[in-house]
C-alpha cells in the first residue's frame, strides 16, 4: 500500500517507521510520474513488510524535496534509519526498480 | 501566454526542426503541455514540469523547455527526461 501524505507529516511518518522508507517524489504535470505510479504500488505488494512506500507531491511538499536537495521527478528515495541510503532518478522499468531497490536494500 | 494547442504546436514545431518527434502516448503527452502552460502561468517561464524550479533565475533558465539536457537524454535513452521528446523511430 503507498501513503500519500502531506509535507508536514514527512517527519513523523519517517520517525513512526520501524523498516526503511521509500518516498516517490511526484506531481500532476509529470508525465514519467503518471508511468511510475502503478509500478510503486506493484512495488509496495513485493515489498510489502520490508520497505513502507510513501508519496509526496513536490508542488505540496517543496520544503521536504529541498531539503533532499531533489531536481527533477520522478525521484525515489530510500530511507533508512532517518539517513538516505540510495535514490532512483527518472522512470524506469519495474524489472529495473526491483534490481536498483535490491542492491540498495542488501547495503542497509 | 500560450495556450495547451499553441505549445503543442510549438512543441511539434521543435521536435521537427531538432530531428525529434513527441512522445507517442497522448497522454503523457498531453501531462506535459498542462504543466508546461501552468508552469509559463505560475512562474513567467516554460519550466519543465519534471524538475523543480528552485528560484534561482541562471539555474532555471536550464530547465526551460526544451531545457539544457535533453539532446543529451534523447542520445543516451531515446528520450527527454520528462518524455516528451522522443528519438525519431
Amino acid at each position: 500500500m503507498v501513503n500519500l501524505i502531506k509535507g508536514s507529516d514527512f517527519d513523523k511518518e519517517l520517525s513512526s517507521s520501524k523498516i526503511p522508507v521509500i518516498v516517490d517524489f511526484s506531481a500532476d504535470w509529470c508525465g514519467p510520474c503518471q508511468l511510475m505510479a502503478p509500478l510503486f504500488e506493484d512495488l509496495s505488494t513485493i515489498y510489502a513488510g520490508k520497505l513502507r512506500f510513501l508519496k509526496l507531491d513536490t508542488d505540496e511538499a517543496g520544503e521536504v524535496a529541498e531539503r533532499f536537495e531533489i531536481s527533477s521527478i520522478p525521484c525515489l528515495i530510500l530511507i533508512s534509519r532517518g539517513k538516505e541510503v540510495g535514490r532512483l532518478l527518472g522512470f524506469m522499468p519495474k524489472a529495473l526498480l526491483i534490481q536498483k531497490i535490491d542492491e540498495i536494500l542488501s547495503k542497509v | 501566454m500560450a495556450t495547451e494547442q499553441e505549445l503543442l504546436d510549438i512543441s511539434k514545431n521543435y521536435a521537427e526542426k531538432a530531428g525529434f518527434m513527441l512522445n507517442p502516448n497522448k497522454q503523457i503527452q498531453d501531462s506535459v503541455i498542462k504543466g508546461l502552460v501552468r508552469n509559463e502561468a505560475k512562474h513567467g517561464f516554460r519550466y519543465c514540469p519534471c524538475r523543480i524550479v528552485t528560484g534561482n533565475k541562471e539555474k532555471d533558465r536550464k530547465i526551460i523547455c526544451p531545457c539544457a539536457f535533453h539532446k543529451e537524454e534523447i542520445s543516451a535513452q531515446g528520450y527527454c527526461h520528462c518524455m516528451l521528446f522522443f528519438k525519431k523511430e
